[in-house]
């Protein structure tokens, strides 16, 4: 399942985001605004602060097999970016 | 040192939005998940959450947070909205630097468009009462049965989800990952709604437009009185619909039933439209 990716991708990653951000209605960026927001403080109040470790939950991976986010998060830096198609 | 880059997903942030609607089952929610495969031409891992949300819960059921992972499996950076040149910085810091930054120009990223639909516009929206917000809709899914080609969105005022009085919105969505439409000849969809014992529910049932075009693809939408008195107790739909597809290659009658909870539903978000994607009228934000 673990998909070992060279340093040199992250940098893609990053172009990848940025492109996608550009694509209308990709749930990319919308949102973003001056001060915290209550969706802001939710996030902060719920999500391991740094340091923590990321939370053992269980979710399936494109073929519907299950993935341990953990597991899968363990063992080499990893970026978890939540997303949707709007 | 490597670096891992996984998208999870969740569930809309704002259905409708090209079209798209709320999946029913993990099934359509992978559905979802080629589907944003073939929109974005990435290779980045996609994974999913699962139908009762517990990653989307665990990241403050924010729409589009990331997470930075060291090798230990602790958090080393969180967002609530992802910033690609902040997660650069961060794993430049946590990782190092790389000799050459990759330019969006130089991806070959090949887009796609949602899916076409048929004709839109042809039936007008209805018109939403002050206070609405999603509440949680649970569709009846039978073994071996067809899938819910059209999907239920309910919307309760804030009188009816916290008093049990109120306004209700009913709207039949196609999906159109199933590459449907309404075929206007075949007849209007037709729903029946029932309150819990001791309620009412005004009208208790209604029917779609009939139509001169053909087909199209707009919302069958219906808003309803609602009085009960325990607002725990689940409002139960039936609806009766043509399920027909695009390809003409089925056109075939469905019957599909629904409990509708008056709780409002913290993943079903709010419907945007327009260019400055700002909440619908009569739409209160998420919470």
């Amino acid at each position: 399942m673990k998909r070992l990716i060279p340093l040199s991708i992250f940098v893609l990653f990053g172009a990848v985001h940025s492109a996608i951000a550009q694509v209308p209605g990709m749930g990319m960026g919308m949102g973003m605004g001056a001060g915290p927001t209550a969706m802001d403080e939710r996030f902060y109040r719920t999500v391991p602060g740094i340091g923590e470790l990321v939370p053992d939950v269980q979710v399936v991976n494109d073929r519907g097999d299950p993935v341990n986010i953990r597991e899968v998060a363990t063992g080499q830096y990893t970026v978890l970016v939540l997303g949707c198609l709007t | 040192m490597g670096v891992d880059f996984y998208y999870v997903y969740k569930p809309l942030a704002h259905p409708e939005y090209n079209n798209y609607v709320t999946p029913f089952t993990l099934e359509e929610r992978l559905m979802h998940v080629a589907e944003a495969q073939r929109r974005l031409g990435s290779s980045i891992t996609w994974l999913a959450d699962l139908m009762h949300n517990p990653w989307h819960e665990a990241m403050g059921r924010t729409p589009n947070s990331e997470l930075v992972i060291d090798p230990d499996g602790r958090v080393a950076a969180r967002r609530t909205w992802s910033d690609p040149e902040a997660l650069r910085a961060d794993l430049e810091r946590l990782v190092g630097p790389v000799e050459k930054r990759t330019r969006i120009d130089d991806l070959d990223l090949p887009s796609q468009p949602p899916p076409p639909t048929v004709a839109k516009g042809v039936v007008p929206r209805v018109e939403m009462p002050p206070t609405m917000a999603g509440i949680e809709v649970e569709p009846i899914i039978e073994e071996g049965g067809v899938p819910f080609y059209v999907k239920l969105r309910a919307e309760g005022d804030e009188s009816l989800r916290t008093t049990g009085t109120g306004r209700m919105y009913v709207g039949f969505h196609l999906d159109p990952l199933y590459r449907v439409h309404w075929n206007n000849e075949a007849g209007p969809v037709k729903f029946s709604l029932s309150a819990p014992s001791g309620g009412t529910v005004t009208p208790a049932a209604g029917e779609g437009p009939v139509l001169d075009v053909p087909a199209d693809a707009d919302p069958r939408e219906f808003l309803v009185d609602v009085a009960v008195k325990d607002t725990t107790q689940p409002l139960d739909l039936n609806v009766f619909y043509f399920a027909c597809d695009d390809a003409l290659t089925f056109c075939i009658p469905v019957n599909q039933s629904y409990q509708i909870h008056l709780q409002r539903d913290n993943h079903g978000r709010t419907i945007r439209t327009g260019a400055d994607n700002v909440p619908t009228a009569g739409r209160i934000p998420p919470i």
